[in-house]
């Protein structure tokens, strides 16, 4: 087990929830691939942006 | 197949109330028509059928008296079984759902009732909603009406599947990411997938707040105009149901379709897509430009990170609904759903909140530099030939991710957005199951799509093809 799927383990484990080695290597995995993806769009994000805003744009998004 | 069972249920609702049909004879053949249907495709989870019947004889009665106005009067209908009538129990396609009575009656279901419709069961469906596939390790596996041996698609796969086989005017679905437009696709009906906030979620199963959606399967669009018509709008038992007016999605289905502008993306959606979807997608824009319609490329802005964020919205709000269940009745749950749920565990608090965080930026972008230039997207919903039960059947594996997320990649980024959707029979593939596009609309303009879907459906016949059910 790589040292990041243990440490996902542990992660989880601390929640309640227990893994098996294969299964915590192939959640790390993707988990990371994810972060990678969104840690590039969330980079542009100005400072002050809140999750509240979504759905004052998608009402005056309405015609 | 009797001749009762062919008609939709906006012109059902009509020959019932011209009295050219009985709702009680209607009601004796879909029943009839539903335990047929199960016996090979494994639809339903119960069927109601003294009930039903009893309120078919009421709603005859009282059409006989002319003293029921409501629009889909004596029309039968099963849903999803996640969609709570108060005390009794819900499957939620799972093992833990039968032992918990319902709290109260679902919004949507109260007002289909006002509207006359009578519930006569309830439909197989992903367990808990959380798989795009129509596998059911607990109920059974739904099996797709035009193939058994195919995949209905999920979560909503009794109702895809039940409607398809005419075993069902008119199914409830919920579409958190492509759950009811998978199915629509797979099974060859329409399906839309409302704004988020178009419906309330009161009563519904939980599965993802922010991205949850309810909304109807039917076998045409019509039909899917007049029931979104009678659940939409704003509900107190909803905090965040909109309070955006409802349009008149029925009085607006026939007007002319002619100038709109019809959005096709050059990038996303028609990556790695299969050769002979693609050709049914692109082939029905034929009929939009025969209708008077400018059909245009658009370029999308990058939307991968915006599906990786929905997935990750998803899965921290779903683990969070079922932490005490994951912790406590591990052994309750099938592989598939309990390796999605363990995965929602792990997200962090940053990367979830910067997931919303994104969200109205996400939106704001889309506004701009898509819906400026046209009044819809048409797209595929899936990009690749359908796929059989067994190739699909892959647990909580390590093909898993992989093989839904090429279900989803095409759906999730419309969840993500709050945007309408509305899937659209288009043809058939090469291997006889259907296949449908969608058409996505700005916020709160499914108006629009149903007038677009409706105008296709009038120079077309997809939507009446019938499977055999020999």
């Amino acid at each position: 087990m790589t040292d990041l799927a243990g440490t996902y383990r542990n992660l989880v484990a601390l929640q309640g929830v227990y893994l098996d080695e294969k299964r915590a290597a192939s959640a790390a995995e993707v988990l990371q691939r994810q972060h990678v993806v969104e840690q590039a769009a969330t980079r542009e994000l100005a400072f002050e942006a809140e999750p509240a805003g979504f759905a004052g744009t998608l009402n005056a998004g309405a015609k | 197949m009797s001749e009762l069972l062919q008609a939709g249920a906006a012109e059902l609702a009509r020959m019932l109330r011209a009295k050219k049909v009985g709702a009680a004879e209607v009601m004796q053949a879909t029943i009839g028509a539903a335990k047929q249907a199960h016996q090979r495709l494994n639809c339903f989870v119960r069927i109601d059928e003294e009930d039903a019947l009893a309120a078919a004889k009421a709603a005859d009665r009282a059409l006989s008296r002319g003293s029921v106005a409501g629009p889909l009067a004596g029309v039968p209908m099963a849903h999803k079984d996640m969609y709570y009538r108060e005390g009794v129990p819900s499957s939620l396609g799972s093992k833990i759902g039968p032992g918990r009575p319902a709290p109260a009656t679902a919004t949507a279901l109260k007002r289909l009732d006002t509207t006359g419709a009578i519930q006569f069961g309830v439909l197989n469906m992903t367990e808990f909603a959380y798989g795009p596939t129509g596998h059911n390790y607990h109920l059974g596996h739904c099996r797709n009406a035009w193939n058994p041996d195919y995949i209905t698609g999920g979560s909503s796969s009794g109702s895809g599947s039940s409607v398809a086989a005419r075993a069902n005017f008119v199914a409830l679905g919920s579409d958190t990411g492509g759950s009811i437009r998978l199915p629509a696709h797979f099974c060859g009906v329409a399906g839309i997938k409302p704004t988020y906030g178009r419906v309330s979620r009161a009563g519904a199963m939980p599965l993802s707040f922010s991205m949850d959606t309810v909304g109807p399967l039917a076998r045409n669009v019509e039909d899917c105009a007049l029931v979104l018509q009678s659940i939409a709008g704003q509900d107190p038992a909803d905090p965040t149901s909109s309070a955006q007016p409802v349009a008149d999605y029925m009085a607006g289905l026939s007007r002319p379709v002619k100038g709109l502008r019809i959005g096709v993306p050059t990038g996303y959606f028609y990556d790695h897509v299969d050769p002979g979807v693609e050709q049914l997608v692109r082939g029905s824009l034929k009929a939009f430009t025969d209708l008077g319609c400018e059909v245009v490329e658009v370029g999308l802005p990058d939307i991968e990170p915006w599906n990786s964020a929905g997935i990750a919205i998803i899965a921290v709000e779903a683990a969070a609904q079922h932490a005490t269940w994951l912790r406590e009745r591990p052994q309750d749950y099938s592989d598939q759903v309990k390796a999605r749920l363990e995965l929602g565990v792990g997200v962090t608090g940053v990367q979830y909140i910067n997931a919303l965080r994104l969200r109205d930026h996400a939106l704001r972008t889309w506004l701009a530099t898509v819906m400026s230039k046209v009044d819809v997207i048409h797209a595929p919903v899936v990009s690749f030939a359908t796929p059989t039960i067994a190739e699909t059947d892959v647990g909580g594996g390590t093909k898993m991710t992989e093989v839904l997320g090429k279900l989803t990649r095409l759906m999730r980024p419309v969840n993500y957005l709050g945007l309408p959707s509305l899937a659209v029979p288009c043809g058939f593939q090469s291997h006889g199951l259907p296949c449908a596009f969608q058409l996505i609309g700005r916020p709160f303009d499914e108006g629009l799509l149903f007038r677009l879907g409706h105008a296709y459906q009038q120079v077309t016949d997809w939507h009446r093809k019938v499977p055999s059910m020999g």
